[in-house]
């Protein structure tokens, strides 16, 4: 047996640990305090190298809007967003949206939108967390017009 | 057709100095080895294949092409890391060089031999690892694969070995004049080694600073699982040559990607040819070359006894030598390290009376492992005298001193390293300050039990002859016996911790020191009476 093998012995020892602990040696308390989600909150920025324009504004419930504007060369756009506290149980969001039935977009488990059509009908998103708490944050995206019409709005 | 045959014969030499490439006594040894392999091969892919099931299924770790590309790309690195140090020593400063030059053979021939035979131990190794990542993955993979999966497979095996070797054999040549100019000003060497540490040190607490509180495994697993996929996702973006070469795997393969694969090991090999060989000769020719202007001055040496002669000897040794200083140094710094991390994250989880137990039962073991590592150097303390000790032994007084001498100074360089490392433990954890002397007295003790130990394992089978003619004890079975004793001993004690502390926390306290002392007084004893009994008949 060489020195290799112990620090490979004390790696494995010492995550073995925190997992034992973390099982049997937890406070029961711990096992049923949650920590639910206090806030959900969109933070997807205008990038000005891509032309894509990013606002804020509030609907009649007080909560915020992001309003994204792509050109229509973008058919692809990430969704970002921030859950709080950060050690937060349960991280896992729900994106929900009237165009996804209408096979107009398509939403990952990550929040990448994709256009699956050529037009540009733009797409309303809903964002849920899913521990109970149904924290809500909505983003409207549309497409920017070409040179010769306005903006296409939803 | 000449230089073909002088490089078959220099290969064929140098392949024959490794075990597993032994010439084979039979056709029906052959033919068991072969199986055998084939055995092992099948054995390893199984075991890959359930881990990769685990992950799917229970774990929730996605085995997906992405984490294919992950895990060759950071098996490729730690390879390239691995061949720039191997080659330095393989390459330039092997003792095989002084014979293979003697042959009627060019440089550039042996150069090229050494890397063909780097070659194939690569292609060997890559058998017991690449080999069955592929079989498993084709089998329990979530990316689908089709038959050119399958037929890609030997092309990788054959490929992958180059880029790494080739590039460390490039990457070799800046790291061996480095190390020349290391080894001139020893002070230099110390003091990188230690701020590379240090530096290592910088991160990892940086990254232990991010664990939230309260810490909830269990609970906080799904973010967990996702932040790791991620970190996959993002690391793979900087993989640019290997995006193109994993893709050569899978259905979406194009021409480019497996021009890029054949491509960079082309290029790799013809960049170490025009690079390093070139300047193969002038390297293992003059680097072992330097002049020593040391100015000594005179003084009259100081009368001491036998004890403090064989001890100021020793911290001489050690302070001369960056090698064993740095050695010495890292112990002392990493066991504080390591109790700093690990106590972080226990103290960030929100633990019962059962956890508290189990927390001082596991630093107890952690720590010994440590303890384990650094007191097996004790195992080769008499052997590393080699021939020396015969002059050490005929000296006409108690030179058996020369063993206690030996041990202080570990024992000297553990109580530092445990100073810092409780009050580190202090500091951080909400143990009380009677709670950390007793600990530390019982580490204290068992620490000190098996350095003895170790010793003592060393009296009683010294490898002074290996040292005298090689240079160094390889594979000194002292060395395997004492890191045994102490990972026993640091399994035995953890056991015991939580099972005396979860009975009664106080009666636990005065149980386990008292089986420490037990445990210390035991081992000191034996210690003295085989240094009375074998030192004597240590013979060279």
């Amino acid at each position: 047996m060489t020195k290799k093998a112990v620090v490979a012995i004390e790696v494995v020892v010492c995550l073995l640990a925190v997992v034992i602990i973390s099982i049997f040696g937890i406070n029961p308390e711990a096992w049923r305090d949650d920590i639910p989600a206090q806030s959900l909150v969109i933070t997807n920025q205008s990038d000005p190298v891509r032309e894509i324009d990013v606002t804020r504004s509030t609907d009649t419930n007080g909560r915020e809007v992001v309003n994204v504007k792509l050109p229509s060369s973008i058919r692809e756009y990430q969704i970002e967003w921030e859950i709080s506290p950060e050690n937060v149980t349960v991280t896992q969001i729900s994106f929900t949206s009237a165009q996804i039935g209408g096979n107009i977009i398509s939403i990952s488990d990550t929040g990448l939108v994709n256009f699956l059509t050529n037009s540009n009908e733009g797409a309303t998103i809903m964002l849920k967390t899913t521990d109970g708490t149904n924290r809500i944050a909505q983003m409207i995206i549309t497409f920017k017009a070409s040179s010769s019409g306005g903006d296409i709005e939803l | 057709m000449a230089t073909y045959n002088r490089l078959q014969t220099l290969v064929a030499m140098q392949l024959t100095n490794r075990k597993m490439f032994k010439k084979m006594k039979s056709k029906m040894h052959a033919v068991a080895y072969v199986l055998l392999r084939v055995l092992v091969i099948a054995v390893i892919t199984a075991i890959i294949a359930g881990v990769m099931m685990i992950c799917n299924s229970l774990l929730q770790i996605k085995v997906d092409r992405n984490l294919l590309l992950f895990i060759i790309a950071f098996s490729q690195i730690i390879s390239i890391i691995g061949f720039t140090n191997g080659l330095v020593n393989s390459l330039y400063l092997s003792k095989d060089n002084a014979i293979l030059l003697q042959f009627p053979a060019r440089h550039s021939e042996i150069f090229i031999s050494k890397m063909v035979v780097n070659y194939i131990v690569e292609f060997w190794r890559n058998l017991n690892f690449i080999l069955p990542l592929l079989l498993a993955f084709g089998i329990m993979g979530q990316t689908p694969v089709d038959v050119g999966y399958w037929l890609t497979i030997p092309l990788f095996l054959v490929f992958l070995p180059l880029i790494p070797l080739f590039l460390g054999a490039i990457l070799s040549i800046p790291l061996m004049y480095a190390k020349r100019l290391l080894n001139s000003i020893p002070l230099l060497q110390t003091f990188v080694g230690l701020s590379f540490l240090g530096l290592v040190i910088y991160w990892v607490i940086k990254i232990v600073a991010l664990i939230p509180t309260p810490l909830r495994l269990l609970a906080n697993y799904n973010s967990f699982i996702t932040g790791f996929n991620q970190f996959i996702v993002d690391a793979n973006s900087f993989f640019i040559g290997y995006q193109n070469i994993v893709n050569c795997l899978f259905d979406t393969r194009t021409v480019w990607d497996f021009l890029i694969l054949i491509g960079t090991g082309a290029v790799i090999v013809a960049l170490a040819y025009f690079l390093a060989m070139p300047l193969f000769f002038k390297i293992i020719s003059h680097f072992s070359e330097r002049s020593v202007d040391n100015k000594h001055k005179k003084h009259t040496n100081k009368q001491r006894g036998v004890f403090g002669s064989y001890f100021i000897k020793e911290i001489t040794t050690i302070m001369r030598t960056p090698g064993k200083l740095f050695s010495f140094l890292f112990g002392v710094v990493t066991l504080p390290f390591l109790l700093y991390v690990i106590n972080t994250i226990f103290t960030a989880i929100n633990t019962s009376a059962v956890g508290d137990s189990m927390i001082i039962g596991f630093n107890l073991m952690i720590g010994l492992f440590l303890a384990a590592a650094n007191n097996s150097s004790a195992a080769e303390s008499i052997s590393r005298e080699g021939a020396e000790f015969t002059v050490l032994k005929t000296a006409p007084s108690q030179t058996y001193k020369m063993v206690w001498s030996k041990v202080l100074v570990y024992e000297i360089f553990n109580i530092i390293s445990l100073i810092f490392g409780f009050t580190v433990l202090a500091s951080i954890t909400d143990l009380s300050a009677s709670e950390v002397v007793w600990l530390f007295l019982v580490f204290i003790l068992i620490s000190s039990g098996h350095l003895l130990w170790s010793v003592q394992f060393d009296i009683l089978n010294p490898r002074l002859n290996d040292v005298a003619s090689k240079g160094t004890a390889y594979n000194n079975p002292n060395v395997g016996k004492s890191i045994l004793a102490g990972l026993l001993t640091a399994v035995i004690f953890c056991a015991v911790t939580i099972f005396f502390m979860v009975d009664s926390y106080v009666g636990g306290w005065v149980k386990l020191i008292l089986f420490a002392v037990a445990f210390f007084v035991v081992r000191l004893a034996l210690f003295m009476a085989n240094l009375r009994v074998y030192f004597k008949r240590i013979e060279f």
